[in-house]
């Protein structure tokens, strides 16, 4: 167990407790920014992934309309077209659904609410323990 | 100031201390020390992981 040994090194202990929220919230913050970029990321894969789908239909959709003589030809690949497009979308998007899960159980295995509560619950106690150290002390050196 | 351990416990128990009290102080500063090292450990996990699916789902 560390032991205390001198007046200036509770002082510093005071001073490194002030520090803990600090500390915390920039835990929290590098946190919060990788969470933040995730979601752009992911806001733009999804809209990529709807914007190739939508293009892709209507390009071969186009081709598929100049090329086919007869409409019946045409009716039929098209329908292959949006078919082939629809299960490439929900493909892509089934692989998103597994990135996210994979993210939110990542989540919810770490506990920072928790710990970051704890930590500010230890860090009052002990600052409230130090200050009557340090009040304690102080006055015996004045006196 | 009293940089030499024996004479500080001396002022702390003249000033009504005892070390018992400076005891039980080193225990909460032990704990908030771990608590802090495990909350810098699991944010630096959970910031692992979203770098990680950020590039997966980047590859999609």
């Amino acid at each position: 167990m560390r032991q205390i040994n001198d007046i200036t090194m509770l002082e510093r202990l005071h001073d490194q407790v002030r520090q803990v929220p600090i500390l915390v919230q920039r835990y929290l913050a590098a946190v919060a920014i990788a969470e933040e970029r995730f979601r752009l990321v992911e806001s733009r894969v999804l809209q990529d992934i709807d914007t190739t789908y939508t293009e892709h239909v209507r390009s071969v959709a186009h081709l598929t309309m100049c090329e086919c003589r007869s409409a019946c030809d045409c009716r039929e690949r098209y329908t292959t077209v949006v078919q082939e497009a629809q299960h490439e979308r929900y493909t892509r998007q089934s692989q998103v659904a597994m990135i996210q899960q994979r993210l939110a159980q990542a989540r919810s295995a770490v506990a920072l609410e928790s710990l970051q509560r704890q930590c500010h619950q230890n860090a009052e106690q002990l600052e409230r323990g130090l200050d009557r150290l340090l009040r304690a002390v102080r006055s015996y050196q004045d006196s | 100031m009293h940089s030499n351990m024996n004479e500080f416990m001396a002022l702390v128990r003249a000033a009504g201390l005892d070390e018992e009290l400076l005891a039980a102080m080193s225990e909460p500063v032990r704990r908030l020390e771990q608590l802090l090292n495990e909350l810098q450990s699991q944010a630096e996990e959970l910031v692992a992981h979203y770098e990680q699916a950020c590039v997966a789902i980047e590859s999609i």
